[in-house]
């Protein structure tokens, strides 16, 4: 099975070094939509899990399956609905050439609650590739949870990658038009359901950003003179404190990787510069000062460093400085606008909006090796943001003349349109992982 | 010297006012004097219920319809089309202290949220030096910016504004 996973692993990084050498020959890539030979894998549905709301089988085939990293096959094709290991005919699931197989059940508790079990067998070799797991919830809302979190252990036992199905989304929704605008934040799972409103504002909300901790989001709001603030939302409890309000323009919040400190944009001294304040005593020291739009600032995982987005050269690009300041060094060179960055948590590689052709696109960038590769294609592509694990992104683009979020993995090899959420809707921010 | 204009301005438009209401109120007073034959003081004529030209309120709408100023594509500089506009607003703010304003900058949807906000403050910041230049106090200007979040038109040209927002007159 190892080997089998190797093999595979092996091919898409061929696949990563064709194409990224494509891309730094011409700028121009072709994307194919989806990975030659992702994990074929059949999630049957679990027993006793009719009357439920949540089809948690299907929640976990879907979650797979928008990963890119597998095939879920489709329910009309399974030859039986199995339950227990004596029940599963492997012969089978192997003449549909199934590498694995999910079975499940789940029970109704007497407090009200619900129990769900779920095993992962090896379809090649008949064995188990794990031992059972068991998870319990006392609502049926918290259905969900249970299949994310299944989500998650199948995707660490088969790719080796922790998942990322258990986290969540932040982003805002605007609704209306002119004077009738209502801008909100909505925090949603990762697959967009089960949307609730956090927050909401006649004027427009920015840039979402969560504390490393997952509990907190900054934003930036504008109040009712039409002046922007840096605003703070506990999820927890509700409350909404200011965090940043100087003259000018107050943008870009982000949270330091340990949660102390928060790097934003202030044009407080003239014109827009990268400013980091301490959360506990509410010092704030200037990052940059130079008479350049210096804006976006983002951490990298290890909270050394800053990368921003700067016009310093004549054009947007992006740059990285000591978060403790320090000399300021160019990181872009390829194209005309290079901004809005985010560096994945392995701190491997970079992903930004390039614009491209005149299309705004989403890209990624080799730290080391500065290859950079192009992920997406439509005409807006905007404000990307990473799933902890780093395997994929997400970001907002424009389907029919409105806002959308699409998810694309960081190969570029697989991208999806996220139909759940309605309205128009913009800055998606990925969680942190929520559980330790 | 804006401000001298602008006072010769006012005192010619009372003149004008006061005579013509003179003029008018002496007919009236004769035509009585001859049928009554009383002797009668000089009146005080009220002020006319339509004042035909108020020049504060005819400028203030002017500046109004006239309040926004358009940038080339990722530039902040004054355009040669934006000259007038700047000027007019200058020379009144520079004649009434009291009168502050709210410079706000605007971009087309093309870039990132966030490098378009300081986009569209540094183009509000533009307006300002212009204005301070010209003689405005730093303290009747405000600065922001909304980036790319007030769009107002299909057309990227209109989108690169700054709009300025009287608080006060």
């Amino acid at each position: 099975m190892l080997s089998t996973m190797f093999k595979k692993t092996g091919c898409i990084l061929f696949l990563m070094l064709v194409l990224a050498s494509v891309a730094s020959a011409t700028v121009t890539i072709r994307i194919t939509q989806g990975v030659d030979s992702p994990v074929r894998i059949a999630v049957v549905p679990f027993l006793g899990n009719t009357s439920a709301s949540t089809d948690l089988a299907g929640v976990i085939s879907n979650n797979l399956s928008l990963s890119g990293r597998f095939h879920p096959l489709s329910t009309n094709r399974f030859p039986g609905m199995p339950s227990s290991q004596q029940s599963i005919l492997f012969r089978d699931w192997r003449l549909l050439q199934q590498e694995f197989i999910v079975i499940g059940r789940m029970e109704r508790l007497n407090n009200g609650g619900y129990r769900a079990t779920m095993e992962l067998y090896d379809v090649f070799t008949g064995q188990a590739a794990m031992s059972p797991v068991s998870r319990q919830v006392d609502s049926a809302d918290q259905l969900r949870d249970i299949a994310h979190a299944f989500s998650d252990v199948i995707y660490q036992q088969i790719t080796g990658t922790r998942g990322m199905f258990s986290t969540q989304l932040a982003y805002v929704v605007k609704e209306g038009a002119s004077a009738n605008e209502e801008y909100r934040i909505e925090v949603a799972d990762w697959d967009g359901a089960r949307a609730r409103v956090v927050y909401r504002s006649e004027q427009p909300i920015l840039s979402p950003s969560w504390s490393a901790d997952g509990r907190r989001l900054a934003f930036v709001n504008f109040d009712s003179q039409g002046l922007s603030l840096i605003r703070e939302l506990n999820l927890t409890n509700g409350q909404v404190r200011e965090l940043v309000n100087f003259p000018g323009i107050n943008t870009g919040p982000a949270f330091s990787p340990d949660g102390r400190e928060l790097a934003f944009v202030s044009s407080h001294e003239g014109s827009a510069n990268i400013y980091v304040m301490n959360l506990s005593n509410n010092r704030v020291r200037a990052l940059t000062n130079h008479s350049a739009i210096d804006t976006e600032p983002a951490w990298t995982a290890d909270g050394r460093n800053i990368i921003f987005t700067s016009d310093r050269g004549g054009t947007p690009q992006l740059y990285m400085v000591a978060s403790n300041g320090g000399q300021i060094q160019r990181l872009t060179f390829t194209g005309n606008f290079n901004a809005r960055s985010q560096v994945s948590s392995d701190g491997r590689y970079v992903i930004f909006v390039h614009v491209n052709n005149g299309n705004f696109n989403i890209a990624a960038m080799d730290l080391q090796t500065r290859d950079m590769r192009i992920l997406t294609r439509a005409d807006f592509d905007e404000s990307p943001s990473l799933a902890p694990n780093g395997s994929m992104l997400v970001y907002s683009t424009r389907q029919q003349g409105t806002g959308a979020l699409a998810w694309v993995s960081v190969d570029g090899l697989v991208r999806s349109n996220m139909p759940s959420i309605r309205g128009d809707v913009r800055e998606p921010a990925w969680s942190p992982f929520l559980s330790p | 010297m804006k401000k001298t204009n602008f006072l010769q301005m006012a005192v010619l438009a009372s003149a004008i006012t006061l005579t013509a209401c003179g003029s008018r109120g002496a007919a009236e007073a004769e035509s009585t004097a001859t049928e009554v034959e009383v002797p009668v003081a000089p009146v005080v004529v009220p002020e006319p219920a339509e004042p035909a030209i108020d020049f504060a309120a005819e400028e203030q709408s002017f500046l109004q319809e006239n309040n926004v100023v358009f940038f080339d594509f990722d530039r902040s500089d004054i355009r040669e089309d934006a000259r007038r506009t700047l000027a007019a607003h200058s020379a009144y703010l520079v004649a009434h202290e009291s009168a502050s304003v709210m410079l706000e900058g605007h971009t087309d949807e093309r870039g990132t949220r966030e490098y378009n906000m300081a986009l569209g403050e540094r183009r509000a910041k533009a307006v300002e030096s212009y204005f301070r230049l010209r003689g405005v106090r730093a303290g009747q200007m405000q600065t922001t910016s909304f980036g790319k979040e007030r769009l107002v038109s299909d057309d990227h040209a209109l989108n690169r504004r700054v709009e300025i927002l009287y608080l006060s007159w």
